[in-house]
């Protein structure tokens, strides 16, 4: 009946979904390795009441334009920006960043291997690499218990200095892996991403070859959030819902002018 | 007798389809390249009988008739994400469809999982040859520059195809931020100004939005008022008649 109030429906989810994306990078301003993310947004299809092009006279006279309504705005998808965070120094030896591509590949409970950027490691029971959750940094990297100080280079080689000896020994060897479309990783939360269709598939390597980021120990990538962004986004998106809501509140009184009718 | 009432119903439907216009043009103000849509009105002159001798007597009613797309540049906005692109003047992005190539002005792509460059839909953005541009995976970062090439560190890629047409207000829009060119030609730019890491922002001018919304509504209900009034005129002149 009136397309109006429709239409202005969907301009309000739509920044809905705008407030909702930007409230969670909010949320998520000090994670650790945390990817920004936007909303995408793209126009419905249109009711085409005259084609652009149509000839409005048997001498092919065209119009100049055409008859288009649009239906509305489409809530698309919600997207990662993956620019390079902002390292911040811990003094934790295991605390690893990632600077440039590639992720750090770790063994999920249920089996799949989980991927991320988050590098906060510490030693379990077993004095083996850990996530924060417990889960197993791979290929898995064991540091010998009599091992005084650790070095993780750019290349991702573990080195431990071992008690009376006097050279260091190489006790591993961390990997890191990298995808044709980061952008497409599922997220599941805690940090982690999954391998998706549209991921493409992983290709492990060594950090420091071609194509792989490097590591830094002692580091943490920080979110890549921008405060000041964000809360400039939140203020547009809260805006244009109010407005969203003005149009239907509009659309509402002419349809009930049509009611009044006497 | 009724031309009144039909003369006000002219007006009340192409309000409302102007309303229609505007509710569209909000919904997509965070759309990137939305080109916001205006409406075309036409003076419909309808000679009934007897009057076009005259000519003085016509009755005109009014249409809506067509809408276009201000194409007018949006504002350009920094998302450093590496693969937006946003053009600065003339020009679309060609984008290779189920149904053919078509046009967009949102240059906000991402890869697919073949590294190809894509549009959020994951439709194939064409390069000046015809061809995907296809990201190398040993590639570390995507560069784009001023001109439109792509290249990586290992090299250029291909250019982004960008395009402009001699009646771009005859392109039909398709959705999904697509335009088709029907029987418009596509012609390329050979000097194209873009810049990488920003998006085009959606032209809707919301004060204006606002302010005609406002417009729209109170010519409607102005309108309205008009008709009653007539009613009013013709419920006095049958009463007064049925006394005699």
């Amino acid at each position: 009946m009136s397309l109006t109030l429709d239409i202005g429906a969907t301009g309000m989810l739509a920044q809905q979904l705008n407030v909702d994306t930007i409230s969670n990078n909010i949320a998520n301003m000090t994670t650790s390795g945390y990817k920004r993310n936007r909303a995408a947004f793209q126009d419905l299809m249109y009711q085409t009441k005259i084609t652009p092009g149509a000839t409005s006279s048997d001498a092919a006279t065209m119009m100049p334009s055409g008859l288009q309504q649009g239906l509305g705005v489409k809530t698309g998808s919600v997207y990662r920006i993956n620019e390079q965070g902002a390292f911040q120094g811990t003094n934790n030896p295991y605390n690893l960043a990632i600077r440039g591509k590639g992720y750090f590949q770790v063994t999920m409970p249920s089996g799949e291997i989980g991927y991320t950027r988050d590098g906060s490691f510490l030693l379990n029971g077993n004095r083996e690499l850990v996530t924060s959750m417990g889960y197993l940094v791979l290929p898995g990297i064991t540091i010998p218990a009599d091992a005084t100080d650790i070095t993780i280079n750019e290349s991702g080689e573990v080195l431990a200095s071992i008690d009376g000896q006097t050279s260091v020994s190489n006790v591993g060897q961390i990997q890191i892996a990298r995808f044709a479309n980061d952008a497409g990783l599922e997220a599941i939360g805690n940090n982690f991403l999954l391998e998706s269709d549209a991921s493409g598939s992983p290709t492990a390597g060594n950090p420091g070859d071609a194509g792989f980021g490097n590591l830094l120990q002692n580091y943490l990538e920080s979110s890549n959030v921008d405060p000041v962004e964000e809360v400039t986004a939140l203020i547009q998106a809260q805006r244009a819902y109010e407005m969203n809501s003005k149009i239907i509140t509009a659309g509402d009184e002419m349809l009930s002018t049509v009611v009044q009718l006497r | 007798m009724e031309n009144l009432a039909y003369v006000g119903l002219s007006r009340q439907v192409s309000l409302w389809n102007l309303m229609e216009t505007t509710a569209n043009n909000m919904a997509n103000i965070s759309t990137p390249g939305y080109k916001s849509h205006k409406l075309l009105f036409r003076e419909y002159v309808n000679t009934s009988s007897g009057a076009a001798a005259s000519g003085s007597n016509s009755i005109s009613q009014v249409q809506n008739y067509a809408n276009y797309n201000d194409f007018s540049q949006g504002t350009i906005k920094k998302t450093f994400n590496d693969l937006d692109v946003a053009i600065n003047g003339d020009g679309f992005f060609a984008i290779q469809t189920d149904t053919g190539v078509q046009y967009t002005r949102d240059g906000s792509f991402q890869l697919n999982a073949a590294g190809e460059i894509v549009t959020r839909t994951g439709q194939k953005v064409l390069s000046n040859g015809g061809a995907p541009l296809k990201v190398p995976e040993d590639a570390s970062k995507v560069n784009i520059t001023a001109e439109g090439t792509v290249n990586t560190d290992l090299g250029d890629i291909g250019k982004l195809k960008i395009v402009k047409f001699d009646n771009p207000e005859r392109l039909i829009l398709t959705g999904n931020n697509l335009l088709s060119a029907a029987e418009e030609k596509e012609k390329i730019v050979t000097n194209p100004s873009v810049e990488q890491g920003a998006v085009e922002q959606s032209n809707v001018e919301p004060v204006l939005e606002m302010n005609r919304m406002i417009e729209i509504q109170r010519m409607f209900e102005a309108t309205q008022n008009m008709l009653d009034t007539d009613h009013d005129r013709q419920r006095t002149v049958i009463r007064t008649l049925t006394q005699v």
